[in-house]
């Protein structure tokens, strides 16, 4: 079963997977990983790295969402980027954490990621606009 | 050559310093230096596509710091100057870089470190060299973020010694 970490600043990772379990029920291979402030990189790379192992004890492979490119939970993440064992998707958003967990079990890790990608984005809606159309 | 910001922190390129200090200041370059990033192709990939492409991002090692930021054509930018730590900042002053102030961002050092802020912990080698600098004329303080209030290395140092 593949794993999920959520990483982002301070305690956004731990209320999105609420949020999803709100809406799925409890959620397997799936952790928080909440930077604060006072955490130094290596704090920071330790707990990265101990949730990715959780999560990635199966061996099939791990997505890392993390909350926006360019942030430092998206700068530590990027090291761990692996091909086929470990994907990293910046901008996290409730419709791509559902869309991880609704998705078939045998999809490729890449595709996976792929289609996250696809469906966080389609996760925007701007409804003044549609009712234009 | 015009320094907008001269910072010291220990992540370089993050969310604090593309959501508020760019904006703030109206930077319009990034210089990074760092011997690491410098000598990393695929670490200066990632720093790059990660910065709005409105802003020129510029890398190198501490050496060649006072080439890149004394080249003509860095005249009239807006520079923000970053360093990892302050053993950098220290050598590249001595090098000939000039700044007037330092900015402490983030810096936590190993373990055994003096809090001064939520984010900066100070080593006995940190107090050395921006003791250093400060006698040296360059104001020293932390502002995480220009919303933060800003202390000045006296305040930092009285809060140390507590």
């Amino acid at each position: 079963m593949k794993g999920l970490v959520v990483v982002t600043h301070t305690i956004l990772a731990e209320a999105l997977l609420q949020a999803a379990e709100m809406i799925l029920g409890s959620l397997k291979n799936a952790a928080a990983v909440c930077l604060e402030k006072e955490d130094s990189l290596e704090t920071m790379n330790r707990k990265l790295t101990t949730a990715i192992e959780t999560v990635g004890r199966d061996g099939d492979g791990v997505v890392v969402m993390t909350d926006m490119f360019g942030g430092t939970p998206s700068n530590i993440s990027l090291v761990f980027l692996a091909e086929g064992q470990v994907e990293i998707l910046t901008g996290v958003n409730l419709p791509m954490i559902l869309s991880f967990f609704n998705a078939k079990p045998d999809m490729a890790l890449t595709d996976l990621a792929t289609s996250l990608s696809k469906a966080a984005k389609e996760g925007i809606v701007l409804p003044s606009a549609l009712l234009a159309e | 050559m015009g320094i907008v910001l001269t910072r010291i922190d220990d992540r370089l390129i993050h969310g604090q310093i593309l959501e508020t200090w760019v904006p703030f200041l109206n930077v319009d370059c990034i210089v990074v230096a760092n011997d690491q990033i410098a000598g990393n192709l695929m670490r200066r990939k990632l720093i790059h596509a990660s910065v709005p492409k409105n802003i020129e991002v510029l890398f190198g090692s501490i050496n060649e710091l006072y080439k890149i930021i004394c080249a003509d054509e860095m005249r009239g930018r807006r520079i923000l100057l970053l360093f990892s730590s302050s053993l950098d900042a220290l050598k590249a002053f001595e090098l000939g870089v000039s700044f007037s102030e330092i900015n402490l961002g983030n810096l936590h050092g190993g373990p055994g470190g003096a809090r001064v802020t939520c984010s900066v912990f100070l080593q006995q080698e940190d107090i050395e060299n921006l003791t250093c600098l400060e006698n040296s004329g360059v104001k020293i303080s932390t502002q995480c973020v220009p919303t933060d209030r800003l202390k000045r290395w006296s305040e930092l140092l009285g809060r140390q010694a507590k």
